[in-house]
């Protein structure tokens, strides 16, 4: 055999053998090499997949959750504003239907009753507008913004600094959105940060960008990416519904800033 | 009996066992695997004509291996067409067969040898398109005939290189002990390929079969 092997003729067949030799080597490497890919790669597809629906559901909880805490706010301020102070009315008019007062009496009752309806009145408003300001509706996103802006100046407990240029280039709902944000994270500043001062930064150019910083107490922003409050959450679930991206960054006691890049 | 005709036997054997196991469940498969199906049936088919030539009539007949090959081409290309979902497949499959026609009518001679060239290309193509559905299932979790395909990427890789060399077996100076290392390395792996085969069908398709 060997000898056959070494003949000149038959150099072609141990050629060939090698070559058969060597692409099966390579085939298996191949092969090999696919699988271990493929494990890895599917894996990671997995893993990618098990966040993303981790992600969901959480996003589905704190919606949850800040729907019953409205539902929950509301409930007490309908109770606070409204109901107590109507009950006050109910009471005043029973007593003058029993008639059992003097005019003078009558005439303070009535004067009584007619404050509080007022007062009643003007909560309501309040309560309405709140729930979702009328301006946004008539005169648009940056009114909307330049009047949240001055309700808390108006409040003396902080100095909003605002300068917003905004050209109508979202439709409503993402107007809303924008809004909410920005009411969210004024509450935050003054709530939890017990800002003193707020700057906002708005631009509408290619994107729109939303600069925002005060100088309150700040946040651990580590501490925040393990456990987010309902207000982040929201912020960021709504910049994720205006397809947008945010960032931000804050030291304890140093206040904190949000950039916001929102596409048209 | 030589020992390279009984080895073959044993693979045609186990072809056969593999053309009845998948024909079970060939009405209720995708047409991916009813194009494997008709080509193991093809391949059947000329395993058998060629035992009987070797058997009863005693003589090679190369004229079997064009059917072969070329066939196999066919088949195997639509049923990669089928699972890699790319239409150039077709077009790839139409000119190759176009041109084929075309190196038949101008050498005619050729159907009494092997076709080199042609098993060359065809088979490269296939080896192509294996390497090619290897890649597609990396990003698919679930997915169907990858034993199949490893199966055809080994068997192919080292039969394509013994099918070229084929015409050796024609050349008098070589001696014939030496090229039958050849065939049984190719027997080998057919029988290697068919196991591979079986073990898809058992995997995928066995409990399917039980349960209707």
């Amino acid at each position: 055999m060997e000898k056959e092997l070494l003949q000149e003729d038959a150099q072609i067949i141990v050629i060939i053998l090698i070559a058969i030799l060597i692409l099966l080597l390579m085939a298996g490497a191949l092969i090999v090499f696919f699988f271990f890919s493929r494990k890895k790669i599917i894996n990671a597809e997995l893993e990618k997949a098990n966040l993303e629906l981790n992600y969901q559901k959480n996003l589905l909880h704190s919606t949850i959750e800040t729907q019953e805490k409205e539902r929950k706010r509301i409930a007490q301020d309908l109770h606070d504003a409204i109901s107590s102070k109507l009950n006050i009315v109910s009471l005043s008019t029973n007593v003058l239907i029993d008639g059992k007062i003097n005019k003078q009496e009558q005439q303070e009752t009535l004067h009584h009753i007619l404050e509080i309806t007022t007062n009643t009145l003007d909560s309501s408003r309040r309560l309405a507008h709140n729930l979702l300001p009328p301006i946004l509706e008539n005169f648009g996103l940056q009114a909307a913004m330049e009047e949240l802006c001055d309700e808390f100046n108006s409040s003396k407990k902080v100095q909003v600094d605002c300068d917003l240029e905004y050209h109508n280039s979202l439709d409503k709902d993402k107007e809303l959105h924008i809004f909410r944000i920005l009411q969210e994270l004024f509450n935050n500043s003054v709530r939890h940060g017990k800002a003193e001062k707020i700057v906002v930064v708005m631009r509408d150019q290619e994107k729109i960008t939303i600069d925002y910083k005060d100088n309150g107490q700040g946040f651990d922003t580590e501490a925040v990416l393990k456990k987010k409050g309902i207000g982040l959450k929201n912020i960021e679930s709504r910049v994720e519904i205006l397809g947008g991206e945010m960032s931000y960054s804050s030291t304890i006691g140093n206040g904190s800033e949000f950039h916001i890049l929102i596409n048209k | 009996m030589r020992w390279t005709v009984l080895i073959s036997i044993v693979g045609t054997v186990f072809l056969l066992i593999n053309v009845l196991l998948y024909f079970k469940s060939f009405a209720k498969e995708s047409k991916a695997f009813k194009f494997f199906t008709i080509y193991l049936c093809s391949m059947l088919v000329i395993q058998i004509i060629m035992t009987y030539f070797v058997l009863v009539i005693k003589k090679q007949n190369l004229f079997l291996s064009h059917f072969y090959f070329i066939s196999q081409f066919i088949l195997l290309s639509l049923f990669y067409e089928r699972i890699i979902g790319k239409k150039y497949l077709r077009v790839i499959l139409y000119s190759i067969l176009f041109l084929l026609c075309i190196q038949y009518y101008l050498n005619p001679q050729l159907i009494s040898q092997y076709n080199s060239l042609g098993i060359g290309v065809t088979q490269s193509l296939l080896i192509l398109y294996s390497i090619l559905y290897l890649a597609k299932s990396l990003k698919i979790d679930k997915i169907d005939f990858l034993i199949i395909n490893v199966g055809l990427l080994i068997y192919l890789i080292v039969s394509v290189l013994v099918f070229v060399a084929g015409n050796l077996s024609l050349d008098l100076n070589i001696p014939k002990k030496l090229y039958r290392i050849l065939i049984y390395i190719n027997l080998i792996f057919y029988i290697i390929f068919q196991t591979l085969i079986f073990i898809e069908w058992r995997k995928n398709y066995y409990k399917k079969t039980l349960r209707s």
